[in-house]
């Protein structure tokens, strides 16, 4: 067994204990499980993050090409977004529900930790890092919101259908929830957009032809863009409030796993980092 | 431990008495300065609420001084019933009336089981007594002690689980729905004793921007007066609605007062922003179609009175374990002052053993036979002596050890004190009685 796949076993075995211990308090075994929970959810991130330092300073790497990269990515993400989210303004009760998804994400990466990806052509690592970069930041803050619009949705039903359980006492109110989503999900936006325009430079750079334009993880990504749009527009523009936005939020994390995980499985993409794509393999 | 409480409470006598023993606290200093004058070098402490008015004490026999405590302490509060009153006045004391007090601050002797502000209330009559200077080494043990047991009742039981007034209810509903409730309106509709009540615990929490709406104006513009609100026309109902983040209804209308459609057009100039609305009124005044639209959340007093049962009975059944808790904290509290008499016993012990050895051997080293003795030899003797000493002493103190652990401690030593005579050493007429020790020593020797 070597140090890698030791220190990986480690990260998620931490995360794995956090999202139980965290999912107990929301359900009411353990109330001071949370802060334990997020102290474990911290020393698995760290152990993780570790990993993917070490990859990439491995020469011309960047550690987002194989499966593996991209899910432990995107979960530590979310877990920066929620870290850096409580930091500001301790929430109690969204663990429950971000910890287990963040730690069902990094089990479907475990699998392929020794798979490889290809590398970045020369002269794009720069550009290529930055994409990756924001998009990664994007997609964690906007699930950190997205997960918070869940919760508002369960907060909403129980005060609706008068279920005032363990539940309903430890999730956050729902003006507190809303709060989340609208600080959020307007910096996940400019981050997927900064993302996406960095995505069409390297397109052209590359000279990449209409195969990009028709790829449908481009079509799902630039539809999460206009369902984050729609957001923004119902908060700083039309000011919606309530049930409606969550549930746009909501829509919106669909998409995005459809981004991530389900536009390959649909149809052969060029952007695919989930294995060796059919062309150049960036996110 | 000589403490004792001696108080009235909810459990012993009707409201009206209770105002008369109840101290307000502006009174407290003076009222334990009195009672301090008529019994000094006591120690006390006074708790004034509205459920109960009680007295603890340190240094005082209540078994002997019971009459003249109850008066001292009414002598303050004005009241002409003195007599009438003290009858139902209870006091309890040592382990009893530690007890009492544990139970007190664990909410467990509350007029509702659980409501825990009676600790907040205990906290502060201690910080008044210590402030005035009536606080010594017993009550403040006793106290940090309960407080140390009231903790672990509140945070390990679900006692304290769940609002269990419909007023704390609506709060409780408030907080699940904003953030803060320091931004949001408040509407008042129908000026009842229960929305008073709703009113007074959302401002309590923060809410500051109150509108109050009463058929009959002037009785709303007082209420509005009273909470810093603005009093409105009842007929601007619909218009101001869609301001209200929460609306409290209590009228006594025999028709609704707040349609679903009003409702569902407020809701819309709201953009979806949330709204509690609380209709604490018989027969109700909101709509209950309202309860069907989006971002409306309604409760009426069915609700609400069904939540509080609900946790009611949680909390009931959390009595037990919470006077399990608190029976701990009172074996803490027992085994801590008898803990103390131990060690003053076992140092009267250690003192009377040293003193006998110190004497009998300053006199026959002394003798004219041992006075020639050298130095490594009158150091063994003096060992010997020690080793005696504290051999014949080995099995009194086990015994007294036991005696501590199985809360026999009391007994043990009045039986010591009288053999040893600490008792007479200790008193001012006893003070020529080592010199008797000394003689009778003499003659063993």
């Amino acid at each position: 067994m070597d140090i890698e796949f030791a220190v990986v076993i480690l990260g998620v075995g931490c995360y794995v204990v956090s999202s139980l211990l965290a999912a107990a308090s929301l359900l009411g075994f353990r109330a001071s499980g949370e802060r334990v929970a997020l102290i474990l959810m911290g020393l698995g991130g760290a152990a993780l993050a570790g990993v993917l330092i070490s990859r990439g300073l491995r020469p011309g790497s960047i550690p987002a090409f194989n499966r593996f990269d991209a899910f432990t990515c995107y979960g530590l993400a979310i877990s920066a977004a929620y870290l850096l989210w409580s930091a500001y303004r301790y929430t109690r009760g969204i663990a429950g529900i971000l910890i287990p998804y963040a730690t069902i994400l990094l089990l479907c990466g475990v699998p392929a930790l020794r798979q490889t990806g290809g590398a970045p052509a020369p002269g794009q690592g720069v550009l290529l890092t930055l994409h990756v970069m924001t998009a990664y930041a994007a997609f964690g803050l906007f699930t950190l919101a997205s997960l918070s619009a869940v919760a508002y949705l369960m907060q909403d039903s129980n005060l609706k259908h008068k279920r005032f359980g363990v539940v309903w006492e430890r999730l956050p109110s729902l003006g507190a929830l809303d709060h989340i989503m609208s600080r959020l999900v307007g910096v996940a936006f400019l981050l997927l957009t900064v993302s996406i325009v960095l995505g069409f430079v390297l397109v052209h750079k590359i000279g990449g032809g209409d195969a990009w334009l028709t790829d449908p993880k481009i079509a799902a990504t630039v539809a999460m863009w206009i369902l984050l749009a729609v957001f923004v527009h119902m908060r700083a523009s039309a000011d919606r409030h309530g049930r409606g936005v969550a549930l746009v939020a909501v829509c919106g994390l669909a998409c995005l796993l459809f981004v991530f995980v389900g536009a390959q499985l649909v149809a052969p993409t060029v952007h695919s980092f989930m294995q060796v794509g059919l062309g150049v393999n960036a996110p | 431990m000589t403490v004792a409480v001696v108080g009235i409470s909810f459990h012993t006598a009707p409201v009206d008495l209770r105002e008369q023993a109840s101290v307000r606290a502006s009174e407290v200093p003076a009222t334990l300065q009195r009672i301090r004058e008529e019994f000094p070098g006591s120690e006390l402490v006074l708790v004034s609420t509205c459920n109960r008015t009680e007295l603890y004490t340190s240094g005082i026999d209540v078994g002997v001084a019971r009459h003249r405590l109850i008066q001292a302490l009414l002598k303050g509060t004005g009241t002409i019933r003195e007599e009438e009153i003290e009858k139902h006045f209870y006091v309890k004391s040592d382990l009893e009336a530690a007890e009492h007090l544990l139970a007190v601050a664990s909410s467990l002797d509350a007029m509702v089981v659980g409501e825990a502000e009676v600790l907040g209330q205990v906290k502060q009559a201690l910080g008044m007594a210590a402030e005035a200077g009536m606080i010594g080494k017993v009550l403040d043990t006793l106290f940090q002690r309960a407080f140390k047991t009231a903790k672990r009742v509140h945070t390990e039981t679900d006692i304290c689980r769940g609002r269990v007034s419909v007023s704390s209810l609506a709060v409780e509903f408030a907080e699940k729905v904003f953030d803060d409730l320091s931004t949001k309106t408040v509407m008042i509709v129908g000026a009842g004793e229960t929305a008073e009540l709703a009113l007074k615990s959302l401002i309590d929490r923060g809410a500051r921007d109150i509108l109050v709406l009463n058929r009959s104006h002037g009785r709303g513009q007082s209420l509005a007066e009273k909470f810093g609100g603005r009093a409105l026309q009842f007929d601007l109902l619909d218009d101001y609605l869609p301001r209200a983040d929460i609306v409290i209804c209590s009228t006594s209308a025999p028709h609704l007062v707040i349609h679903a459609a009003a409702v569902q057009r407020a809701i819309e100039i709201r953009r979806g922003r949330p709204m509690l609305m609380v209709d604490i009124a018989v027969p109700r005044d909101i709509d209950p179609a309202a309860a069907q639209i989006k971002n409306v959340y309604v409760y009426s007093i069915d609700d609400l009175q069904l939540i509080a049962a609900e946790n009611l009975t949680k909390r009931r059944e959390a009595v037990e374990q919470a006077w399990s808790i608190v029976r701990q904290g009172l074996a803490e509290i027992a085994a801590h002052f008898e803990g103390g008499g131990l060690r003053q016993v076992l140092r009267k012990f250690d003192e009377h053993g040293q003193e006998i050895c110190e004497t009998a051997l300053r006199r026959a080293l002394a003798r004219e036979r041992l006075a020639s003795l050298p130095e490594p030899s009158r150091e063994e003797i003096r060992e010997l002596a020690q080793k005696i000493v504290n051999k014949m002493l080995a099995e009194p103190r086990e015994a007294l050890k036991r005696a501590a652990k199985n809360g026999e401690l009391d007994n043990y030593v009045r039986v010591v004190n009288d053999l040893f005579g600490f008792d007479r050493k200790d008193s001012p007429e006893g003070n020529s009685t080592p010199a008797a020790g000394e003689s009778s020593g003499e003659k063993k020797t």
